[in-house]
């Protein structure tokens, strides 16, 4: 019966009519299999372009074989609105910005007169409420994979594995024993020189942490710190931390005010007037944490918060020995 | 039959070279093609609440400036104690630089500086 009908409808059709009606069938049955191939092909072509490695500018131009273990050579900010922190830092320090976008990544190389100074990265904030966007410290190394395994020793725990990002370097970040978060960075153009910060520059690092003497000892272990005890009031501790006769960080007791707060490392930004630098802070929608202060260096030091939260220091370090600081 | 036979043997080829094509590109991109995730670093938000409150008098954070010698504190045994190598109070505290940049090299951070004598 549907022999004959079917019969019966191919006498009715014209020879094009015909040859379409044959084709279905074939078609059908390789349907499945051209969509999987299509798909083959397309996944084959995006892999190599969605994996092609961000170029990141290197954080020494023109590149140096300076090499200062130990060092905070760099500084990165995560931040969930980049164009808001652009206008704010470029607002308060002039830094310039060089937008690198490579896939879904958004990232800004921050310079100050030519000078690499720091990266920002867009990243959406958590979802939950109890985070806020920070600069992350890179420690200069020379192996990354042996610090790691230094690091697991000692306690500490491994936030992102050693990786190597082209004209960057080999990199990875950690969290130490008491739960301030770093990072380590062996740089393939080399360390920055060791000279005096420039206005605008990061210039000094202090980790504030629940356990300064053990802290300490941690990061001696990881690079060869010499420690200096700093003379300081009754239930503080301030300890140095050195290394080639080189001052590069402090260690400083969390506040007895704020025994809560978590451990963490904060960096300072030289300026020529932390009073009228924090005021700018607040012009540009930032906020005052620590009102400016002076410190045992007879300069002023003041912390500040950029407007999407991230927090950082600010430093008066006058460029003469003479020059009579501000009081 | 042959004809099919055929068609599914080129179809097997194809498949495998695409495989092979895709774990080559997984070679030849490092970290295996991370950045995908659209990370660089961790991506790392702190905890918020960090407290500055209590910076109360003869809290101090900044680096020396003179080249002072150190003090080493007092604390009977617990001067044993310590879990770090502490420098002797003999030696003078390192400070940051003197020297300014000289011409547009460098960059990047300069928290560390040479010994002030």
């Amino acid at each position: 019966m549907h022999a004959k009908r079917r019969s019966n409808l191919i006498d009715l059709m014209t020879p094009n009519q015909i040859s379409t009606q044959r084709m279905q069938p074939y078609r059908v049955r390789h349907l499945p299999m051209k969509g999987m191939l299509a798909a083959l092909l397309i996944v084959t072509c995006a892999v190599p372009v969605m994996a092609t490695p961000v170029q990141l500018p290197a954080i020494v131009e023109p590149a140096s074989q300076e090499h200062h273990m130990g060092k905070v050579i760099f500084v990165e900010l995560v931040t969930p609105d980049l164009t808001a922190a652009k206008r704010f830092y470029a607002g308060l320090f002039g830094w310039t910005f060089r937008d690198i976008q490579s896939g879904r990544i958004n990232y800004a190389a921050a310079f100050l007169d030519g000078r690499p100074v720091a990266g920002l990265i867009h990243k959406d904030a958590p979802a939950s409420k109890d985070r806020q966007p920070a600069w992350l410290s890179f420690f200069s190394v020379a192996d990354v994979d042996v610090v790691k395994n230094l690091a697991l020793q000692n306690a500490a725990k491994v936030l992102f594995e050693p990786h190597s990002i082209p004209d960057r370097g080999r990199e990875a970040v950690f969290a130490d024993p008491q739960g301030a978060v770093f990072a380590v960075l062996a740089s393939s153009s080399g360390d920055p020189p060791d000279v005096l910060a420039a206005p605008g520059e990061w210039i000094w690092s202090s980790l504030i942490t629940s356990d300064p003497d053990n802290a300490a000892a941690f990061y001696q272990k990881l690079f060869d710190y010499e420690v200096f005890e700093l003379q300081a009031h009754e239930g503080i501790e301030h300890l140095l931390l050195a290394s080639h006769n080189y001052a590069r960080a402090s260690v400083n007791s969390l506040p007895a005010k704020s025994p809560n707060a978590h451990p963490h490392w904060l960096n300072y930004v030289r300026v020529e007037d932390a009073v009228k630098m924090t005021a700018k802070v607040v012009a540009l929608g930032g906020r005052v944490i620590v009102e400016p202060r002076i410190d045992r260096h007879g300069g002023k030091v003041a912390v500040v918060a950029d407007p999407l939260g991230a927090h950082f220091g600010l430093l008066e370090w006058p460029e003469s020995e003479s020059k009579k600081v501000s009081r | 039959m042959k004809v099919i036979l055929l068609r599914w043997l080129g179809t097997l080829i194809f498949v495998v070279l695409t495989l092979t094509v895709l774990l080559l590109s997984g070679c030849f991109f490092p970290d295996g093609g991370y950045y995908d995730g659209g990370d660089i670093g961790p991506g790392y938000y702190e905890p918020s609440g960090v407290l500055y409150g209590g910076w109360g008098p003869g809290y101090y954070v900044a680096p020396y400036r003179d080249g002072d010698h150190h003090q080493v504190r007092s604390g009977g045994s617990h001067a044993f104690a310590r879990p770090y190598r502490s420098e002797p109070a003999s030696h003078p505290i390192p400070s940051i630089p003197s020297e300014s940049h000289r011409g547009g090299g460098g960059g990047g951070f300069h928290g560390g500086g040479g010994r002030h004598r």
